[in-house]
């Protein structure tokens, strides 16, 4: 299988765990050391109506290693006796807000927020939960996200690529090597519906300062040509929808995000950005406030298969 | 690291009102051709406005038509690229039956929008196919749009080199500026001053969205309108 997806971070973890799991059984999950379940972690105590500007703050601080907790925890309101009576006392909340973990390169950020808020060390999990028992033991030290491994099962049996499928990807993505063009195909009849040189051509006939123009990049014609052929064709097509961007290199920021606004079903590429990519490094096609998600694959060169197959997620499934 | 700063003193604060203040008057054109009223401005240093744009997705059936987009590629190829490049005059008048518009004023939108006329009545010069500004450097700009930009327009604006966007409200969804990514942070960056007339851009998408559900049954006509005034509220 020549198709690597991409997957966001958090998710390659869980297959990777769920591998361990049915290689290892369940004796790492039992074997009753849970020492290492755990790491040490700052956050900060603040008020609940600090919690989503701080959050915001943070946000920029991409870490990995915390994708599998949750960012905030409530701590219990605290109640004491007053006379004879036990009396909830009207207290200020407070919540306990994730920095990052003793590894994480998060210093300034810490810096930063002990100017205004109180520091404390915490215990995290170090990793995703394996198991709902193990899930309940983590929860008790700080809320981590629910994994549910059926779920992911089926949602992979589901989302499995058909022979026919893999057959056309590949002869589509040898094309686009071969005539160095990026191209939009509709996967349902196999023709191509747009090609960023047809637009190219179109577009630079009628004005020169196309051709400089830093944001005319390949991919954005190839997306245009799709939108030129709805325009005049009355194709009854909205956008690239249910259809497949192919390119050789991976999209940058500005491009991936144009292809996700168009709607397209899957992006297949080559070669990975030299800078951070949109879907390698910010995971775009999987972000959760969007309105559209896609899927998305790099395409070996077959000589290589067998090496690249240890990370192979669908290679695995297939 | 905080990213939501106003602008300082009064007079850069009144400057800024007063650009967005046309940058609304440019969403408030698009939203008469049922696009998304988003509208943005282009400012120079020396305060002239070098071009304009407000979405173009539904007229165009192109999902890179942002206003962003729009007012900089308007700009890199005097006024020929955004709009006449990528459909004929055949093609509008077709998008204009499609969306039961009248052409003349299509034509208008399109093809005559080198000025435009200010809240008292004055015609604003300049950033229209009449009068082309050379493409210079994009750093020396200063870019008014009623929305923050996406993702996408965040990440263009980074590649131009763009100086300061100032914007109106947030997005929630696609926001590229502090509110899902913080593109404007990356590299080289660029500053952003939020909040300039928000209440006013969010009353300007609150009639769209609230526009759109017109085939809506009136009760959930009522629910959605009131949810949208809690939301701005």
């Amino acid at each position: 299988m020549p198709f690597t997806e991409i997957l966001p971070g958090i998710l390659t973890k869980h297959k990777q765990l769920q591998k361990d799991r049915i290689e290892n059984g369940s004796a790492k999950e039992d074997n009753g050391n849970h020492d290492d379940l755990f790491v040490e972690a700052f956050a900060v105590q603040v008020e609940p109506k600090l919690c989503g500007p701080l959050i915001r703050q943070i946000q920029n601080q991409q870490d990995t290693e915390l994708q599998h907790l949750k960012r905030v925890k409530c701590l219990p309101i605290v109640s004491r006796h007053d006379g004879d009576v036990l009396k909830r006392q009207k207290v200020t909340e407070q919540r306990l807000v994730l920095i990052g973990t003793i590894h994480s390169e998060c210093q300034s950020l810490i810096e930063l927020c002990s100017q205004q808020y109180t520091v404390q060390r915490v215990h995290v999990p170090r990793r995703p939960p394996i198991s709902e028992f193990e899930w309940n033991r983590m929860n008790e030290k700080w809320p981590t996200k629910k994994v549910s491994y059926l779920a992911i099962e089926q949602e992979q049996e589901a989302r499995r690529l058909s022979p026919d499928e893999i057959i056309l990807m590949e002869k589509t993505i040898q094309h686009v090597i071969s005539e160095k063009d990026i191209v939009v195909l509709d996967p349902a009849s196999g023709i191509v519906v747009g090609r960023a040189s047809v637009e190219r051509r179109l577009q630079q006939c009628l004005s020169n300062n196309t051709i400089n123009n830093p944001l005319q990049t390949d991919i954005i014609y190839a997306i245009q040509n799709v939108s030129r052929r709805e325009r005049t064709q009355s194709a009854g097509s909205y956008l690239c929808t249910g259809f497949d961007l192919y390119t050789c290199q991976e999209p940058s920021l500005f491009e991936g995000m144009a292809a996700l606004h168009s709607r397209v079903r899957r992006i297949l590429f080559v070669d990975k950005s030299p800078q951070l990519g949109a879907l390698t490094h910010y995971s775009l096609h999987t972000l959760p406030s969007t309105n559209h998600h896609f899927r998305a694959f790099q395409w070996h060169e077959p000589a290589t298969e067998e090496k690249e197959g240890q990370d192979n997620v669908i290679a695995r499934t297939v | 690291m905080t990213t939501p700063t106003s602008s300082g003193d009064d007079t850069t604060r009144n400057n800024d009102e007063y650009y967005m203040r046309l940058a609304l008057q440019v969403a408030q054109e698009a939203l008469l051709f049922g696009e998304v009223p988003v509208g943005c401005i282009l400012v120079q240093s020396d305060g002239t406005i070098v071009s304009h744009g407000a979405n173009q997705v539904n007229a165009t059936r192109d999902a890179t038509r942002h206003a962003e987009l729009v007012a900089i590629d308007r700009w890199w190829t005097g006024g020929v690229f955004s709009d006449q490049l990528r459909m004929s005059p055949e093609e509008y008048a077709q998008v204009a039956k499609i969306n039961n518009l009248q052409e003349p004023a299509l034509e208008k939108y399109f093809y005559n929008d080198d000025t435009i006329q200010s809240s008292d009545g004055r015609l604003l010069p300049s950033w229209g196919l009449q009068k082309q500004h050379p493409p210079a450097d994009l750093s020396l700009c200063h870019l008014y749009v009623t929305c923050e930009p996406c993702i996408m327009c965040a990440a263009a604006l980074a590649k131009m080199k763009i100086g300061c966007v100032i914007f109106g409200c947030r997005n929630d969804k696609f926001g590229g500026c502090g509110s899902i990514l913080h593109v404007h942070q990356e590299d080289a960056g660029y500053r952003i001053v939020s909040g300039v007339l928000e209440d006013e851009a969010i009353a300007l998408l609150r009639s769209f969205y609230s526009q759109e559900n017109h085939q809506a049954p009136d009760e959930k006509r009522k629910r959605k309108d009131n949810r949208l005034a809690d939301n701005v509220s």
